[in-house]
């Protein structure tokens, strides 16, 4: 018994090193997407391009409810519901692909091209950066989802899965700033 | 810390946090329609931010003040 509280506190004190890790990593990414702001804000100012209003509510709505179901499938596996785990975190996958499909698949083929100046580098530079962290994210869950089907991870060891959720959420917290950014804040400005 | 406490608390708290944040967004979507309100616009960005980053991250467990380890 005290070999295992031994193990389990070994354990406990390099996932607080692997937290802390991940937390910088997270703070690395923070700057390239604030120097993607600052581009944002300097280049449109108070404008913005028209953009699918709707469209654009109807994505932030679905990688919000991907969070909710990211932190649901997480909190599961952190009591040992394996199969909620599972379940909960496809859901997440799913709405990634809905999100992605409504910017890359709908949002990419509206009247804002990338050739089209600084409307046109700003929305695609955000976009497609932010999109291919919402792909890693996807992969990351995939990954995670494999891993617990085949019976790793446990309610006392699972920072594999902790780490992924915090990369995901992060993801959405990056779309938190960006959706008013580029949606949201300034005077819309017609473009041909 | 979240994963020690009651499973069906947890799950209940993740639902009132997303509830929160879609109306929050609903209210960003309306001040844009309806008023040149930028502050207020970033004020609710940085409130949403705060909710996802304790609630769903959990920072307070790397700050110690959300107990045992996950």
């Amino acid at each position: 018994l005290s070999a295992i509280a031994g193990t389990l506190d070994t354990y406990r004190r390099s996932t607080e090193l692997n937290r802390l890790g991940l937390w910088l990593f997270l703070a690395s990414e923070s700057f390239m997407f604030l120097a993607l702001l600052a581009a944002r804000y300097y280049l449109w100012g108070m404008t913005r391009p028209e953009l699918d209003q709707t469209l654009g509510l109807t994505v932030t709505t679905v990688l919000l409810i991907s969070s909710w179901s990211m932190n649901r499938a997480e909190m599961m596996l952190s009591h040992d519901d394996r199969k909620g785990f599972l379940r909960w975190s496809m859901v997440t996958m799913v709405l990634g692909v809905i999100f992605l499909i409504g910017v890359v698949g709908f949002e990419w083929r509206g009247h804002i091209h990338p050739t089209d100046g600084a409307f046109g580098a700003v929305v695609f530079g955000l976009t497609t950066v932010h999109a291919l962290h919402v792909v890693s994210g996807i992969v990351l869950i995939a990954l995670m989802w494999n891993l617990v089907r085949k019976g790793h991870f446990s309610s006392e060891r699972h920072f594999g899965i902790e780490a992924t959720a915090v990369y995901w959420h992060f993801v959405d917290v990056v779309w938190v700033f960006f959706y008013p950014a580029l949606y949201l804040m300034g005077t819309p400005v017609h473009t041909p | 810390m979240a994963g020690q406490r009651d499973l069906a608390g947890v799950l209940r708290w993740g639902i009132v946090v997303a509830i929160i944040l879609f109306v929050l967004t609903l209210l960003e979507w309306y001040v844009a329609g309806h008023f040149t309100a930028i502050m207020l616009l970033v004020l609710l960005a940085i409130l949403k931010a705060a909710l996802i980053i304790k609630e769903y991250m959990h920072i307070g467990l790397l700050l110690g003040d959300e107990g045992e380890a996950h």
